[in-house]
């Protein structure tokens, strides 16, 4: 009997390496893509994807920062400063084996400027591009709407084969090419039930040492890490606090930083007669204890060294540019000023909760339940701290869809507060979360704030023909923003990522994640 | 009984009706939701881009425009394509894909269930096996499927991408197991036996030589594929929990995860696949009502 069961939990076991080996390199996101159309993508997850399966015409390089391309050999301005020649780089080919050309990066311009493509991501770009001529085929002519101090940060954008699409450049996102893309990335990707498949493809400018890869939705973390001490899966993207000490513990696993610029926030919704007064917000601001938050829910204790948790006064991280040192953050609960503040608004307290014009004042707070998992229990901290203070609640937890449907698309006004995340590349462009929503601005405004005072700071920022210019404007931003609150900011949490040291050359890019690919290898 | 026919009519008519009536509830069901279903599939999407996808995906006209699109493109076998499940892959390939794994997983639950009754009636499943099979059916599928992807993510295939039979076969017998379902089966057909076997007829048969079982089974089997209907209805239900949380690829996964993402032609295929098999089996029901009737006993009007 002892020889049998030992023989059958030998073979359970061989089953289970045999299983768990292969040439694949597995690793968890946070969740599927919603869409590989780069045209459609919503989420980082999406454009962590689009890196993987298509190229930037130029990006930041992840080594010296510097503006490069992998598509384009050469360039120069025309039409004094309001056109830009591209000559493109020879033997670059799409996955199927077409050569890219000029009426590929064409295409993907009058398919933005097309008013069929219903994309908000191509409604944006209206406003940078007037159109794109084919000269030759390796050489297009790249108009712009105006004169940008920086042309070469806006040609930012993933390009799509013409040939996919037959030439149309009306592009819905229920085309068959959202789910199975073609690029010219260092991966060919097919999106499945459980999640996305990626194969190398070699290319003149691509040559991945990775041949395989595949991507799966992350469910509980404590799950994602176990498996990956297990070596079911190669990678996590994101690893929350509480769960790195796991992960720095094991030699086979390594930590790694993943730049991702991204900060919290608490958006509240002006639009509700009891929090459209500029005192109560700011009361709200000083009833948070962001102190006690962050250690109740991320676990960092005051004054920690090298805490991952970096407090905020505005919609930048500190180390950002555009970061107005000069606002103070609100690191503690000052309860006294709010007491005040909320008397001065309007608000009176009866029986120990606070009133608005008679009725009691319950605040409906949400959070996106992704956020659950980085910071445990926020959403109930942030509850508690409001209740003590004589509000009535509600909690929700917002799914990813709801959040993707409802709420940055300014459809959740029935909520009073919402817990989220922005995260941004290299150009921390806020303007669409705090622009008035209109012709196609404010894309992300979540509670439609309106400001005529912000608008204008942000049309500055767009303006700007120098650096400096935007940084001013954007310094303006954040001092009015820091006043005005329609968000209470909260703060910049590091995000990590881990692999298996059997992952070489893992360098991790800000933002977009996987740019420079091609250096990574798995040694099994 | 001189009406015995009414009750297989109805079940005939409700089997013809219900795979046209149900889709229509649902298209009902898009526009009775909160907004406007048309802003709903894309809320940032703008221009006129939005109004021509809006127009694609028949929303422009009413439910029943959209049914009657829905229903005419189904018949030539095209679902339409999936609006944000999986973004523009098509709703036939995703059923395809996934009615397979729903069809093992059900067929060998109910196969398990079959099994039980067939060897119940034959009285060759010992009484300490059948505490055992009741003590097990205390436990909920949940907790049960809970427990068995645990095990099977941590020990057998964590990275698995795609269905395993291992995940098929565990879905089964938890399908099978749990919640009852086959302890039920024994208990209702021991109880069947024991109740069938008092009668007067049966004793004299027995007396006379005659097995048990063979004599029951005329009177009996009406109301027993009406029960069996009734189980493979909820073990096909039960099923839908357990392809969620066994992560199998099937079409109960489909079902819930396009209500969730609100990937109404996915919903709308998915619930007709769940349609037809209901009424085929109202169909199986209704056939053997009559076969029984006018075969078996031979006497129409004794049939209830």
């Amino acid at each position: 009997m002892g020889i049998k069961k030992n023989s059958l939990l030998a073979a359970a076991g061989l089953s289970a390496a045999l299983l768990t080996t292969g040439q694949s390199l597995n690793f968890y996101e946070e969740a599927l893509p919603t869409s590989m159309n780069p045209l459609y993508a919503k989420s980082m997850v999406d454009t962590r994807v689009n890196e993987l399966v298509f190229d930037r015409l130029y990006f930041h390089s992840p080594i010296n920062n510097s503006l490069v391309s992998r598509l384009v050999d050469q360039w120069q301005m025309s039409e004094g400063g309001r056109a830009m020649q591209l000559t493109l780089k020879s033997g670059v080919k799409w996955h199927d084996g077409t050569p890219f050309t000029a009426a590929d990066v064409c295409f993907t311009i009058d398919a933005m400027l097309d008013e069929g493509t219903p994309s908000p991501i191509a409604a944006k770009q209206r406003e940078v591009f007037a159109g794109c001529e084919v000269k030759e085929e390796n050489i297009a002519l790249v108009r712009f709407t105006k004169i940008f101090h920086n042309p070469r940060n806006r040609l930012g954008f993933y390009v799509m084969p013409s040939h996919s699409f037959e030439g149309n450049t009306a592009i819905s996102p229920d085309h068959e090419f959202s789910n199975r893309p073609m690029g010219t990335g260092p991966l060919k990707g097919n999106r499945g039930r459980r999640g996305v498949s990626f194969n190398a493809v070699p290319n003149a400018h691509h040559q991945a040492k990775v041949p395989q890869m595949s991507l799966q939705e992350g469910a509980d973390p404590l799950v994602q890490v176990r498996t990956l001490q297990n070596n079911g899966v190669q990678g996590i993207i994101t690893v929350p606090p509480p769960y790195r000490a796991d992960v720095s513990a094991s030699d086979e696993l390594s930590l790694k930083s993943y730049d991702l610029r991204s900060w919290w926030f608490v958006a509240v919704n002006t639009n509700k007669k009891h929090l459209s007064d500029k005192r109560v917000r700011q009361a709200l601001n000083s009833i948070v204890d962001r102190t006690e938050l962050r250690k109740l829910s991320i676990g960092v204790e005051e004054g920690e060294q090298n805490s991952p948790c970096e407090f905020i006064s505005g919609p930048f991280v500190q180390t950002s540019p555009y970061y107005n040192r000069a606002v103070e953050v609100q690191e503690t609960a000052d309860l006294d000023s709010a007491l005040s503040l909320l008397q001065a608004g309007g608000m009176r307290k009866v029986g120990g909760t606070w009133h608005y014009r008679g009725e009691p004042v319950n605040l409906k707070i949400g959070i996106k339940a992704s956020l659950d998992v980085e910071a445990p229990d926020l959403l109930s901290q942030v509850s508690n701290q409001l209740g003590a203070a004589g509000f009535q609640r509600q909690q929700h937890k917002i799914s990813t869809d709801e959040w993707n449907r409802m709420v940055v698309t300014g459809q959740a006004e029935d909520y009073d507060l919402i817990i989220g995340k922005w995260s941004f590349g290299l150009v921390e462009d806020v303007n669409p979360l705090f622009h008035t929503r209109t012709g196609g601005r404010g894309g992300l405004n979540i509670f439609n704030y309106s400001s005529t005072a912000v608008d204008t700071l942000l049309a500055q920022f767009d303006g700007a023909r120098t650096d400096t210019q935007a940084q001013d404007a954007y310094h303006e931003l954040h001092e009015v923003l820091a006043d005005d609150l329609p968000y209470l900011f909260l703060w910049k949490l590091d995000t990590k990522s881990a692999w298996q040291t059997s992952v070489r050359g893992n360098m991790i890019s800000a933002y977009y994640y996987w740019t420079d690919f091609d250096s990574w290898k798995y040694i099994q | 009984m001189e009406r015995w026919w009414i009750r297989p009519v109805v079940r005939l008519v409700l089997a013809v009706a219900l795979p046209f009536l149900v889709p229509l509830l649902i298209a009902g069901m898009i526009w009775a939701m909160p907004g406007d279903p048309a802003s709903n599939v894309c809320p940032d999407c703008s221009g006129e881009g939005m109004l021509q996808m809006i127009q694609d995906r028949n929303l422009d006209q009413g439910p029943l425009h959209f049914y009657t699109e829905w229903m005419s493109s189904m018949v030539s076998g095209d679902f339409g394509r999936s609006w944000s499940f999986q973004s523009g892959e098509e709703v036939s390939y995703l059923l395809k894909s996934g009615v397979g794994f729903t069809l093992k997983l059900f067929l060998l639950g109910a196969l398990l269930i079959l099994a039980g009754a067939f060897l119940t009636a034959r009285g060759w499943i010992p009484r300490w096996l059948k505490s055992g099979i009741r003590l097990v059916g205390l436990l909920p599928g949940l907790v049960l499927s809970l427990a068995a992807i645990a095990v099977y993510t941590v020990y057998i295939n964590p990275s698995a991408m795609e269905t395993t039979w291992t995940q098929v076969a565990m879905g089964a017998l938890i399908l099978a197991i749990a919640d009852a379902a086959l302890s039920g089966t024994i208990d209702g057909v021991d109880e069947v036996i024991e109740t069938e076997g008092r009668r007067r007829y049966v004793q004299i048969a027995i007396l006379r030589g005659e097995g048990t079982l063979m004599n029951i089974l005329p009177n009996t089997l009406p109301g027993l594929v009406g029960q069996v209907r009734a189980r493979m209805l909820s073990l096909l239900s039960a099923a839908i929990i357990i392809e969620m949380i066994l992560k199998i690829n099937g079409v109960g996964e489909l079902l819930v995860v396009g209500a969730l993402k609100q990937d109404f032609p996915l919903v709308m295929a998915c619930t007709f696949f769940y349609v037809v098999i209901s009424s085929m089996m109202l169909l199986l029901q209704a056939v053997l009502e009559i076969g029984v009737a006018l075969f078996i006993r031979k006497s129409p009007k004794g049939v209830g």
